[in-house]
């Protein structure tokens, strides 16, 4: 479990190159290590989202559009710091949901 | 010229004043008033609050500058309000809530607030909001959550704007769904009627 921050971290060299190579925000699997898949997803503002999965988990690109939703509901909070940690629970038991909704691992 | 809804005709003493307190207020908030942007005014007064947060670091004490900023604005908002919408002397503090909530906050905040638990002797109502512009997407950080009434602003606005037509009020909050109650309800109650007098110095 440990690794992941390793595999997430190391794979986010590749998604700064990436992400300039293309203008859609989605970057689908930008490295593998292992069975390890890394999705990447870049918004208009720089921040990345990555997810580690195995490769059969389903609709990854629904996910990341949905979860940018809730990024954005989360950064017009006043009280949110804008580079900072997400630390609401709400937006944990959100992420959770739309997880169970489209990935089925 | 009796029980026309739509008419715009005040002086018809025929019409039920809530049913008219209300089509008064939506034609206000449909031709007399200027837009804004939501999200602007969201996070407008969004950064304001977290600014204050900032400066003064206790919950109280926000609470009581959103207040006092709140009563600056009523003061003046109440001459604006007069002005656009015409209003005469209400007949019964109860007639007040009615005005308020329908032609108040229907002008200012596109919103009406429901009343409710309006006391025997009609000195206290409640004003129970269903929605709360200024607080879309806003969520409280854990200290701020036993601490904080994030609209106390709307408590000195009521304050400050019924102070200047002679009734002086006392408004808090009771409960406030950013911190996890049911609903947003903000409690009002009339504390005396002021005798007209010379006006005190702007604080």
């Amino acid at each position: 479990k440990h690794l992941n921050q390793f595999i997430a971290h190391s794979a986010l060299d590749i998604v700064d190159e990436a992400m300039w190579g293309t203008n859609q925000m989605y970057l689908k699997v930008v490295d593998r290590f292992n069975d390890h898949h890394v999705s990447a997803y870049v918004t208009p503002s720089g921040a990345k989202f990555m997810l580690i999965h195995e490769a059969s988990t389903g609709d990854v690109r629904s996910f990341f559009t949905d979860l940018h939703e809730l990024y954005v509901k989360v950064m017009m909070n006043p009280f949110s710091e804008v580079n900072g940690a997400i630390d609401s629970h709400q937006f944990d038991v959100k992420v959770r949901g739309i997880a169970r909704k489209y990935l089925s691992g | 010229m009796q029980g026309n809804p739509n008419s715009n005709n005040r002086s018809t003493a025929a019409l039920p004043s809530g049913q008219r307190a209300k089509q008064t207020g939506e034609d206000i908030w449909k031709s007399r008033t200027d837009k804004i942007n939501a999200e602007l005014f969201t996070l407008t007064y969004g950064s304001l609050v977290a600014q204050l947060v900032k400066d003064y670091e206790d919950y109280i004490e926000v609470n009581a500058q959103l207040d006092k900023m709140g009563y600056n604005m009523g003061c003046r908002l109440i001459e604006d309000f007069i002005a656009k919408s015409g209003m005469t002397k209400c007949g019964s503090f109860v007639e007040t809530a009615d005005v308020i909530s329908k032609i108040g906050f229907k002008m200012y905040l596109g919103i009406t607030p429901t009343i409710t638990n309006v006391s025997p002797d009609g000195k206290e109502f409640s004003l129970v909001f269903e929605e709360n512009p200024l607080a879309e997407f806003v969520e409280l950080p854990d200290e701020a959550v036993r601490e904080l009434w994030y609209s106390n602003v709307l408590c000195g606005v009521l304050r400050g704007a019924l102070e200047m037509v002679l009734l002086q009020v006392e408004c808090q909050f009771v409960s406030d769904v950013l911190r996890g109650d049911e609903s947003t309800e903000m409690k009002v109650k009339l504390v005396k009627v002021l005798d007209e007098e010379v006006p005190a110095a702007d604080e």
